[in-house]
Protein backbone atom coordinates (compact mmCIF):
# COMPACT_ATOMS: atom_id res chain seq x y z
CA UNK A 1 0.00 0.00 0.00
CA UNK A 2 0.98 3.32 -0.26
CA UNK A 3 -0.35 6.86 0.68
CA UNK A 4 -0.53 9.85 -1.61
CA UNK A 5 -1.60 12.44 -0.44
CA UNK A 6 -5.49 13.36 -1.64
CA UNK A 7 -5.42 16.45 -4.06
CA UNK A 8 -7.13 15.95 -7.45
CA UNK A 9 -9.64 13.32 -5.93
CA UNK A 10 -11.01 16.00 -3.21
CA UNK A 11 -11.36 18.78 -5.81
CA UNK A 12 -13.27 16.09 -8.08
CA UNK A 13 -14.91 14.41 -5.42
CA UNK A 14 -18.89 14.83 -5.72
CA UNK A 15 -20.09 14.99 -2.39
CA UNK A 16 -20.00 16.77 0.75
CA UNK A 17 -18.02 14.45 2.35
CA UNK A 18 -17.59 10.53 2.88
CA UNK A 19 -21.12 9.31 4.69
CA UNK A 20 -20.77 8.10 8.29
CA UNK A 21 -23.28 5.26 9.52
CA UNK A 22 -26.02 5.91 10.93
CA UNK A 23 -26.55 9.42 12.42
CA UNK A 24 -23.92 8.05 14.75
CA UNK A 25 -20.19 9.37 12.60
CA UNK A 26 -17.79 6.70 12.70
CA UNK A 27 -14.70 6.52 12.98
CA UNK A 28 -11.69 6.86 14.81
CA UNK A 29 -9.92 6.96 17.78
CA UNK A 30 -10.74 9.17 20.07
CA UNK A 31 -7.65 11.09 20.82
CA UNK A 32 -9.88 12.92 22.77
CA UNK A 33 -10.64 12.27 26.61
CA UNK A 34 -13.22 13.18 28.90
CA UNK A 35 -13.67 15.47 31.93
CA UNK A 36 -13.29 13.79 34.87
CA UNK A 37 -16.38 14.03 36.94
CA UNK A 38 -16.14 10.62 39.16
CA UNK A 39 -12.27 9.62 37.75
CA UNK A 40 -10.49 7.77 39.63
CA UNK A 41 -7.38 9.11 40.25
CA UNK A 42 -4.67 7.23 38.40
CA UNK A 43 -1.24 8.94 38.45
CA UNK A 44 2.01 8.81 36.76
CA UNK A 45 1.98 8.50 33.14
CA UNK A 46 -0.99 6.43 32.56
CA UNK A 47 -2.83 9.78 33.36
CA UNK A 48 -5.44 9.12 31.02
CA UNK A 49 -8.40 11.24 30.88
CA UNK A 50 -7.99 11.03 34.55
CA UNK A 51 -8.05 14.55 36.23
CA UNK A 52 -7.69 16.45 33.35
CA UNK A 53 -10.50 17.72 30.21
CA UNK A 54 -9.01 15.51 27.69
CA UNK A 55 -6.96 13.13 26.64
CA UNK A 56 -3.21 14.21 25.69
CA UNK A 57 -4.02 15.60 22.02
CA UNK A 58 -2.58 14.42 19.04
CA UNK A 59 0.43 16.56 17.72
CA UNK A 60 -0.60 19.04 15.46
CA UNK A 61 0.33 17.76 12.43
CA UNK A 62 -0.13 13.97 12.78
CA UNK A 63 -2.80 12.08 11.00
CA UNK A 64 -4.54 11.40 14.79
CA UNK A 65 -4.76 15.36 14.46
CA UNK A 66 -7.48 14.75 12.10
CA UNK A 67 -8.63 11.47 12.91
CA UNK A 68 -8.58 11.69 16.85
CA UNK A 69 -11.04 13.65 16.17
CA UNK A 70 -13.22 14.27 13.24
CA UNK A 71 -12.67 10.12 13.24
CA UNK A 72 -14.89 10.08 16.21
CA UNK A 73 -18.46 9.34 15.71
CA UNK A 74 -20.46 11.25 18.24
CA UNK A 75 -23.79 10.12 17.82
CA UNK A 76 -24.94 13.85 18.00
CA UNK A 77 -23.30 16.36 16.42
CA UNK A 78 -23.30 19.29 19.62
CA UNK A 79 -19.87 17.70 20.61
CA UNK A 80 -18.63 18.54 17.60
CA UNK A 81 -20.10 22.46 17.33
CA UNK A 82 -17.82 22.86 21.02
CA UNK A 83 -15.11 23.27 19.14
CA UNK A 84 -15.59 25.44 16.02
CA UNK A 85 -12.04 25.82 15.85
CA UNK A 86 -11.10 23.04 14.65
CA UNK A 87 -11.92 22.38 11.33
CA UNK A 88 -12.04 18.56 10.98
CA UNK A 89 -14.17 18.50 13.79
CA UNK A 90 -16.43 20.99 11.87
CA UNK A 91 -16.02 18.71 8.95
CA UNK A 92 -17.16 15.60 10.75
CA UNK A 93 -20.05 17.91 12.09
CA UNK A 94 -21.02 18.85 9.36
CA UNK A 95 -21.10 15.40 7.75
CA UNK A 96 -22.87 14.30 10.72
CA UNK A 97 -26.11 16.67 10.05
CA UNK A 98 -26.11 15.18 6.71
CA UNK A 99 -25.66 11.46 7.93
CA UNK A 100 -28.12 12.07 10.78
CA UNK A 101 -30.81 12.03 8.61
CA UNK A 102 -30.92 9.23 7.05
CA UNK A 103 -28.40 5.83 6.35
CA UNK A 104 -25.70 6.66 4.52
CA UNK A 105 -26.31 3.86 2.50
CA UNK A 106 -29.02 5.78 1.34
CA UNK A 107 -27.08 8.55 0.43
CA UNK A 108 -28.84 10.12 -2.78
CA UNK A 109 -31.63 10.48 -0.21
CA UNK A 110 -29.94 13.44 1.39
CA UNK A 111 -27.61 14.64 -1.72
CA UNK A 112 -30.17 17.28 -2.13
CA UNK A 113 -28.35 19.22 1.03
CA UNK A 114 -26.37 21.31 -1.64
CA UNK A 115 -25.63 23.64 1.28
CA UNK A 116 -24.42 21.44 3.51
CA UNK A 117 -22.66 19.34 1.02
CA UNK A 118 -20.99 22.87 -0.39
CA UNK A 119 -19.76 23.39 3.10
CA UNK A 120 -18.44 20.37 3.58
CA UNK A 121 -16.42 20.02 -0.06
CA UNK A 122 -15.06 22.90 0.80
CA UNK A 123 -14.17 22.25 4.38
CA UNK A 124 -12.92 18.44 2.65
CA UNK A 125 -10.08 20.91 0.15
CA UNK A 126 -9.04 23.01 3.05
CA UNK A 127 -8.99 19.97 5.83
CA UNK A 128 -8.14 16.55 3.89
CA UNK A 129 -5.66 17.92 1.23
CA UNK A 130 -2.52 16.55 2.15
CA UNK A 131 -3.90 13.66 4.47
CA UNK A 132 -2.98 10.40 3.66
CA UNK A 133 -5.60 7.98 1.42
CA UNK A 134 -4.71 4.84 0.39
CA UNK A 135 -3.71 4.55 -3.24
CA UNK A 136 -3.79 1.81 -5.09
CA UNK A 137 -4.22 -1.73 -3.72
CA UNK A 138 -4.62 -1.95 -0.29
CA UNK A 139 -2.55 -4.48 2.10
CA UNK A 140 -2.92 -7.70 1.43
CA UNK A 141 -4.13 -7.52 -2.60
CA UNK A 142 -1.88 -7.95 -5.10
CA UNK A 143 -1.42 -5.05 -7.74
CA UNK A 144 -1.97 -6.59 -10.90
CA UNK A 145 -2.43 -4.58 -14.32
CA UNK A 146 -6.46 -4.00 -14.03
CA UNK A 147 -6.09 -3.12 -10.43
CA UNK A 148 -6.01 -5.33 -7.71
CA UNK A 149 -7.91 -8.28 -8.78
CA UNK A 150 -6.64 -10.77 -11.04
CA UNK A 151 -8.72 -10.94 -14.31
CA UNK A 152 -11.67 -13.08 -14.30
CA UNK A 153 -11.83 -13.00 -10.26
CA UNK A 154 -12.80 -9.42 -10.61
CA UNK A 155 -15.65 -10.67 -13.25
CA UNK A 156 -16.96 -13.44 -11.37
CA UNK A 157 -17.34 -11.43 -8.33
CA UNK A 158 -18.67 -8.52 -9.84
CA UNK A 159 -22.18 -10.49 -11.20
CA UNK A 160 -23.21 -11.31 -7.78
CA UNK A 161 -26.57 -8.97 -7.51
CA UNK A 162 -28.47 -10.89 -4.60
CA UNK A 163 -28.91 -9.54 -1.37
CA UNK A 164 -24.93 -11.26 -0.11
CA UNK A 165 -23.50 -8.70 -2.74
CA UNK A 166 -22.46 -6.33 -0.20
CA UNK A 167 -20.63 -8.53 1.48
CA UNK A 168 -18.42 -9.54 -0.90
CA UNK A 169 -18.65 -7.60 -4.29
CA UNK A 170 -16.86 -4.13 -5.15
CA UNK A 171 -14.78 -2.53 -1.95
CA UNK A 172 -12.04 -3.03 -1.36
CA UNK A 173 -11.56 -5.08 -4.90
CA UNK A 174 -12.47 -2.21 -6.15
CA UNK A 175 -9.60 -0.03 -4.41
CA UNK A 176 -8.36 0.33 -8.02
CA UNK A 177 -10.85 2.96 -8.46
CA UNK A 178 -10.46 4.86 -6.09
CA UNK A 179 -9.83 8.37 -6.86
CA UNK A 180 -13.25 7.62 -8.85
CA UNK A 181 -15.62 6.60 -6.93
CA UNK A 182 -14.29 5.68 -3.39
CA UNK A 183 -12.80 7.64 -0.93
CA UNK A 184 -11.27 6.40 2.35
CA UNK A 185 -12.04 8.27 5.88
CA UNK A 186 -11.78 7.47 8.86
CA UNK A 187 -11.65 3.72 8.87
CA UNK A 188 -14.42 4.07 6.28
CA UNK A 189 -14.54 2.91 2.45
CA UNK A 190 -17.28 4.33 0.76
CA UNK A 191 -18.13 4.54 -2.60
CA UNK A 192 -19.96 7.71 -4.55
CA UNK A 193 -22.60 6.93 -7.08
CA UNK A 194 -24.52 9.90 -8.63
CA UNK A 195 -24.38 12.86 -6.51
CA UNK A 196 -23.99 10.79 -3.57
CA UNK A 197 -23.10 7.41 -1.45
CA UNK A 198 -23.39 4.10 -2.71
CA UNK A 199 -22.12 2.48 -0.38
CA UNK A 200 -19.42 1.75 2.17
CA UNK A 201 -17.46 -0.40 4.41
CA UNK A 202 -15.53 -0.33 7.65
CA UNK A 203 -12.09 -0.63 7.40
CA UNK A 204 -10.13 -1.05 10.45
CA UNK A 205 -7.26 1.04 10.05
CA UNK A 206 -7.58 1.73 6.64
CA UNK A 207 -7.92 -1.89 6.32
CA UNK A 208 -4.80 -2.77 7.66
CA UNK A 209 -4.27 -6.63 8.77
CA UNK A 210 -1.88 -8.78 11.02
CA UNK A 211 1.48 -9.19 8.78
CA UNK A 212 1.03 -6.16 7.30
CA UNK A 213 3.52 -3.62 8.62
CA UNK A 214 1.66 -0.37 10.14
CA UNK A 215 2.33 2.22 7.61
CA UNK A 216 5.16 5.06 8.52
CA UNK A 217 2.24 7.72 7.43
CA UNK A 218 0.65 6.56 10.56
CA UNK A 219 3.92 7.05 12.61
CA UNK A 220 2.82 10.47 14.22
CA UNK A 221 -0.23 8.78 15.77
CA UNK A 222 -0.04 9.05 19.35
CA UNK A 223 -1.44 6.12 21.90
CA UNK A 224 -2.80 7.53 24.26
CA UNK A 225 -1.61 6.33 27.91
CA UNK A 226 -4.54 5.47 28.86
CA UNK A 227 -5.58 3.02 25.90
CA UNK A 228 -1.72 1.13 26.41
CA UNK A 229 -2.93 0.86 29.82
CA UNK A 230 -5.80 -0.69 29.48
CA UNK A 231 -5.54 -2.68 26.20
CA UNK A 232 -1.85 -3.30 26.01
CA UNK A 233 -1.63 -6.65 27.31
CA UNK A 234 2.22 -7.55 26.00
CA UNK A 235 4.85 -5.53 26.74
CA UNK A 236 7.32 -6.14 24.20
CA UNK A 237 4.59 -5.19 21.99
CA UNK A 238 4.72 -1.72 20.79
CA UNK A 239 0.85 -0.48 20.10
CA UNK A 240 -0.30 1.73 17.73
CA UNK A 241 -3.32 2.82 16.75
CA UNK A 242 -5.33 3.89 13.26
CA UNK A 243 -9.09 4.38 12.74
CA UNK A 244 -11.01 2.51 15.21
CA UNK A 245 -8.45 -0.09 16.46
CA UNK A 246 -5.53 -0.86 18.20
CA UNK A 247 -2.95 -2.56 16.78
CA UNK A 248 -0.10 -4.51 18.22
CA UNK A 249 3.19 -4.54 16.44
CA UNK A 250 6.55 -5.73 16.50
CA UNK A 251 8.70 -2.62 17.54
CA UNK A 252 11.01 -3.22 15.28
CA UNK A 253 9.37 -4.20 11.81
CA UNK A 254 6.40 -2.66 12.69
CA UNK A 255 4.53 -5.36 11.80
CA UNK A 256 1.03 -5.85 12.85
CA UNK A 257 0.68 -8.86 14.91
CA UNK A 258 -2.83 -8.73 16.28
CA UNK A 259 -5.58 -6.31 16.70
CA UNK A 260 -4.88 -5.91 20.18
CA UNK A 261 -8.95 -4.20 20.67
CA UNK A 262 -11.52 -2.45 18.82
CA UNK A 263 -12.82 1.10 19.47
CA UNK A 264 -15.94 2.59 19.14
CA UNK A 265 -14.36 6.18 18.16
CA UNK A 266 -17.55 7.66 20.15
CA UNK A 267 -17.36 11.15 21.62
CA UNK A 268 -18.01 11.20 24.97
CA UNK A 269 -17.54 14.47 26.30
CA UNK A 270 -18.95 15.66 29.92
CA UNK A 271 -22.25 17.58 29.72
CA UNK A 272 -22.86 16.27 25.84
CA UNK A 273 -25.66 14.33 25.23
CA UNK A 274 -24.89 10.23 25.30
CA UNK A 275 -23.87 9.09 21.77
CA UNK A 276 -27.03 6.83 20.18
CA UNK A 277 -26.28 3.28 20.28
CA UNK A 278 -26.05 2.86 23.96
CA UNK A 279 -29.85 2.12 25.28
CA UNK A 280 -28.60 -1.07 27.00
CA UNK A 281 -26.70 -1.19 29.99
CA UNK A 282 -23.48 -2.64 29.56
CA UNK A 283 -21.06 -1.88 32.16
CA UNK A 284 -18.39 -4.88 32.48
CA UNK A 285 -19.22 -7.60 34.27
CA UNK A 286 -16.44 -7.05 36.79
CA UNK A 287 -17.82 -3.39 37.23
CA UNK A 288 -21.32 -4.03 37.93
CA UNK A 289 -21.70 -4.08 41.74
CA UNK A 290 -20.09 -0.43 41.26
CA UNK A 291 -21.87 1.02 38.49
CA UNK A 292 -25.69 -0.19 38.02
CA UNK A 293 -28.28 1.82 37.28
CA UNK A 294 -30.25 3.68 39.40
CA UNK A 295 -32.99 5.87 39.43
CA UNK A 296 -30.35 9.19 39.56
CA UNK A 297 -27.64 7.63 37.33
CA UNK A 298 -26.93 5.33 34.86
CA UNK A 299 -23.87 3.93 33.39
CA UNK A 300 -22.72 2.99 30.12
CA UNK A 301 -18.95 1.21 28.96
CA UNK A 302 -17.33 2.44 25.94
CA UNK A 303 -13.51 2.32 24.54
CA UNK A 304 -12.32 1.75 28.95
CA UNK A 305 -14.46 4.14 30.40
CA UNK A 306 -17.52 3.54 32.15
CA UNK A 307 -19.60 6.91 31.81
CA UNK A 308 -22.32 8.17 34.25
CA UNK A 309 -25.31 9.29 32.27
CA UNK A 310 -28.08 11.64 33.70
CA UNK A 311 -31.06 9.27 33.36
CA UNK A 312 -33.28 12.68 33.11
CA UNK A 313 -31.73 14.65 30.56
CA UNK A 314 -29.47 11.93 29.17
CA UNK A 315 -26.25 13.74 28.94
CA UNK A 316 -22.78 12.55 30.13
CA UNK A 317 -22.61 13.18 34.06
CA UNK A 318 -19.00 11.77 34.13
CA UNK A 319 -16.09 9.68 33.04
CA UNK A 320 -14.92 6.83 34.87
CA UNK A 321 -11.09 5.22 34.56
CA UNK A 322 -11.38 1.29 34.72
CA UNK A 323 -7.57 1.47 35.50
CA UNK A 324 -7.66 3.02 38.83
CA UNK B 1 1.67 1.87 32.86
CA UNK B 2 2.73 -0.82 35.34
CA UNK B 3 0.74 0.23 38.17
CA UNK B 4 -2.27 0.58 36.41
CA UNK B 5 -2.24 -3.11 34.81
CA UNK B 6 -1.41 -3.92 37.83
CA UNK B 7 -4.74 -2.83 39.42
CA UNK B 8 -6.70 -4.47 36.02
CA UNK B 9 -4.86 -7.70 36.72
CA UNK B 10 -5.75 -7.39 40.66
CA UNK B 11 -9.78 -6.78 39.38
CA UNK B 12 -9.33 -9.78 37.66
CA UNK B 13 -8.07 -12.01 39.89
CA UNK B 14 -10.45 -11.00 42.27
CA UNK B 15 -13.43 -12.57 40.29
CA UNK B 16 -13.90 -15.71 40.96
CA UNK B 17 -13.85 -18.89 38.78
CA UNK B 18 -17.04 -19.89 37.27
CA UNK B 19 -18.86 -21.96 34.33
CA UNK B 20 -20.55 -20.19 31.52
CA UNK B 21 -23.27 -18.96 33.86
CA UNK B 22 -26.11 -15.91 33.12
CA UNK B 23 -25.66 -12.76 34.26
CA UNK B 24 -27.24 -10.78 36.24
CA UNK B 25 -28.40 -7.53 34.44
CA UNK B 26 -27.97 -4.69 37.05
CA UNK B 27 -26.34 -3.83 40.12
CA UNK B 28 -29.44 -5.39 42.56
CA UNK B 29 -28.09 -8.79 42.30
CA UNK B 30 -24.47 -8.49 41.25
CA UNK B 31 -23.31 -11.79 41.99
CA UNK B 32 -21.74 -11.51 38.65
CA UNK B 33 -18.79 -10.05 40.39
CA UNK B 34 -18.51 -13.18 42.59
CA UNK B 35 -18.28 -15.62 40.19
CA UNK B 36 -17.21 -13.75 36.54
CA UNK B 37 -15.61 -16.50 34.21
CA UNK B 38 -12.58 -14.87 34.45
CA UNK B 39 -10.50 -18.11 32.81
CA UNK B 40 -12.47 -18.16 29.28
CA UNK B 41 -12.42 -15.32 27.28
CA UNK B 42 -14.74 -14.75 24.06
CA UNK B 43 -12.06 -16.39 21.70
CA UNK B 44 -12.13 -19.23 24.08
CA UNK B 45 -15.68 -19.83 24.89
CA UNK B 46 -16.78 -19.75 20.60
CA UNK B 47 -13.44 -22.25 20.10
CA UNK B 48 -15.11 -24.44 22.47
CA UNK B 49 -18.45 -24.19 21.62
CA UNK B 50 -19.12 -26.67 18.70
CA UNK B 51 -22.28 -24.96 17.54
CA UNK B 52 -19.88 -22.00 16.95
CA UNK B 53 -16.81 -23.44 14.44
CA UNK B 54 -18.07 -21.80 11.89
CA UNK B 55 -17.97 -18.60 13.40
CA UNK B 56 -14.38 -19.34 15.55
CA UNK B 57 -13.60 -20.04 11.98
CA UNK B 58 -14.18 -17.04 10.33
CA UNK B 59 -13.04 -14.84 13.44
CA UNK B 60 -9.68 -16.65 13.15
CA UNK B 61 -9.83 -15.80 9.43
CA UNK B 62 -10.37 -11.88 10.36
CA UNK B 63 -7.66 -12.24 12.89
CA UNK B 64 -10.36 -10.90 15.13
CA UNK B 65 -9.70 -14.53 17.69
CA UNK B 66 -7.14 -12.43 19.23
CA UNK B 67 -8.83 -9.30 19.44
CA UNK B 68 -11.45 -11.03 21.98
CA UNK B 69 -9.40 -12.95 23.76
CA UNK B 70 -8.13 -9.21 24.56
CA UNK B 71 -9.22 -7.13 27.33
CA UNK B 72 -12.66 -5.83 25.61
CA UNK B 73 -14.45 -6.16 26.53
CA UNK B 74 -17.54 -6.66 23.78
CA UNK B 75 -20.90 -8.52 23.48
CA UNK B 76 -20.88 -11.05 20.50
CA UNK B 77 -23.45 -12.38 18.44
CA UNK B 78 -22.21 -15.34 16.93
CA UNK B 79 -24.10 -17.43 14.10
CA UNK B 80 -24.85 -20.70 14.44
CA UNK B 81 -23.22 -23.32 12.18
CA UNK B 82 -27.07 -23.77 11.18
CA UNK B 83 -27.26 -19.89 11.03
CA UNK B 84 -23.78 -20.10 8.65
CA UNK B 85 -25.06 -22.94 6.82
CA UNK B 86 -28.01 -21.06 5.45
CA UNK B 87 -25.13 -18.48 3.09
CA UNK B 88 -24.59 -19.58 -0.08
CA UNK B 89 -21.02 -21.72 0.20
CA UNK B 90 -19.32 -19.31 -2.41
CA UNK B 91 -20.33 -16.45 -0.25
CA UNK B 92 -18.39 -18.29 2.41
CA UNK B 93 -15.69 -19.46 0.29
CA UNK B 94 -14.96 -15.88 -0.70
CA UNK B 95 -15.08 -14.08 2.64
CA UNK B 96 -12.46 -16.41 3.93
CA UNK B 97 -10.02 -15.67 1.20
CA UNK B 98 -7.19 -13.79 2.04
CA UNK B 99 -8.45 -11.38 -0.11
CA UNK B 100 -11.65 -10.75 1.40
CA UNK B 101 -10.98 -10.00 4.76
CA UNK B 102 -11.59 -6.17 5.03
CA UNK B 103 -15.11 -7.49 4.09
CA UNK B 104 -14.71 -10.23 6.03
CA UNK B 105 -13.32 -7.88 9.13
CA UNK B 106 -16.59 -5.54 9.01
CA UNK B 107 -19.62 -8.20 8.77
CA UNK B 108 -17.84 -9.55 11.61
CA UNK B 109 -17.76 -6.22 13.45
CA UNK B 110 -21.20 -5.65 12.88
CA UNK B 111 -21.79 -8.63 15.22
CA UNK B 112 -19.82 -7.29 18.02
CA UNK B 113 -20.98 -4.24 20.10
CA UNK B 114 -18.85 -2.43 23.46
CA UNK B 115 -19.52 -3.54 26.78
CA UNK B 116 -20.91 -6.64 28.18
CA UNK B 117 -24.63 -6.74 27.04
CA UNK B 118 -26.65 -9.93 28.60
CA UNK B 119 -30.05 -10.84 27.71
CA UNK B 120 -31.77 -9.89 30.87
CA UNK B 121 -30.11 -6.18 29.87
CA UNK B 122 -31.68 -6.50 26.46
CA UNK B 123 -34.68 -7.68 27.33
CA UNK B 124 -34.97 -4.63 30.19
CA UNK B 125 -33.81 -2.53 27.38
CA UNK B 126 -36.74 -2.77 25.35
CA UNK B 127 -39.10 -2.78 27.93
CA UNK B 128 -37.47 0.24 28.85
CA UNK B 129 -38.11 1.50 24.56
CA UNK B 130 -41.27 1.05 24.21
CA UNK B 131 -40.17 -2.58 22.44
CA UNK B 132 -36.65 -1.68 20.79
CA UNK B 133 -33.51 -0.90 22.08
CA UNK B 134 -30.37 -0.29 19.60
CA UNK B 135 -26.73 -1.51 19.95
CA UNK B 136 -23.72 0.30 18.00
CA UNK B 137 -21.81 -2.14 16.48
CA UNK B 138 -17.98 -1.91 16.34
CA UNK B 139 -18.70 -1.48 12.64
CA UNK B 140 -20.38 2.18 13.53
CA UNK B 141 -23.74 0.85 12.66
CA UNK B 142 -26.89 -0.14 14.85
CA UNK B 143 -28.47 -3.38 15.54
CA UNK B 144 -31.94 -3.01 17.03
CA UNK B 145 -33.47 -5.50 19.45
CA UNK B 146 -36.99 -6.59 19.98
CA UNK B 147 -38.78 -9.14 21.53
CA UNK B 148 -40.75 -11.80 19.97
CA UNK B 149 -42.72 -13.70 22.49
CA UNK B 150 -40.30 -14.65 24.95
CA UNK B 151 -37.25 -14.49 22.56
CA UNK B 152 -35.06 -11.50 21.64
CA UNK B 153 -34.64 -10.86 17.95
CA UNK B 154 -31.64 -8.96 16.33
CA UNK B 155 -31.91 -7.15 13.38
CA UNK B 156 -29.10 -5.31 11.21
CA UNK B 157 -29.06 -2.39 9.09
CA UNK B 158 -31.28 -3.68 6.02
CA UNK B 159 -33.54 -5.77 7.89
CA UNK B 160 -31.12 -8.55 8.20
CA UNK B 161 -32.60 -10.31 11.44
CA UNK B 162 -32.14 -13.15 13.66
CA UNK B 163 -32.96 -14.63 16.96
CA UNK B 164 -31.10 -14.69 20.23
CA UNK B 165 -30.58 -18.18 21.84
CA UNK B 166 -30.26 -18.98 24.95
CA UNK B 167 -28.62 -16.36 28.01
CA UNK B 168 -25.32 -16.01 26.55
CA UNK B 169 -22.63 -16.88 27.58
CA UNK B 170 -20.40 -14.50 29.90
CA UNK B 171 -16.16 -14.55 29.71
CA UNK B 172 -13.97 -11.85 31.69
CA UNK B 173 -14.17 -10.45 28.33
CA UNK B 174 -17.29 -9.86 27.46
CA UNK B 175 -20.35 -12.26 26.57
CA UNK B 176 -21.20 -15.01 23.66
CA UNK B 177 -24.74 -15.20 22.24
CA UNK B 178 -25.53 -17.52 20.00
CA UNK B 179 -27.60 -16.15 17.22
CA UNK B 180 -29.68 -18.13 14.75
CA UNK B 181 -28.68 -16.05 11.53
CA UNK B 182 -26.26 -14.03 10.18
CA UNK B 183 -26.39 -9.98 10.27
CA UNK B 184 -25.71 -9.50 6.88
CA UNK B 185 -25.75 -5.76 5.57
CA UNK B 186 -27.33 -5.44 2.36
Amino acid sequence: MRNIPLITGALAMALAAPAIAQNNGHGGDKGKGHAAGEMKAAKGKDRGPQGQARMPKPQKDARAASRGDNGNGNGNGKAWAKAPDRPDRALARDVGRVIGRTNDRDAPRYSDDRRVRDQGREYYRRVVEGRAIIDGCPPGLAKKNNGCLPPGQAKKLYQRDDRYAAMINGIPYRYRDIGQDYRYRDGYLYRTQNDGISSWLPLLGGALGVGEIFPQSYAAYPMPDYYRAYYGRDDDARYLYADRAIFAVDPETRAIESIAALLTGDDWTVGQPMPQGYGVYNVPLAYRDRYYDTNDANYRYSDGHVYKIDPKTQLVAAAISLLS
Amino acid sequence: MTIARAALLAAGLALSLGGCKRVPNDGADNAATADQADDETIASLASADSNLSGAEELLRAADLDTTLAGPGPYSVFLPSNAALETLPAEVVAALKDEQAKPQLTALLTGHIVPGSVTVSDIAKAIDAGGGKAELKTMAGDMLSFAKQGDSVTVTAPGGATAMLSGDGARAANGVVHVIDGVLVRS
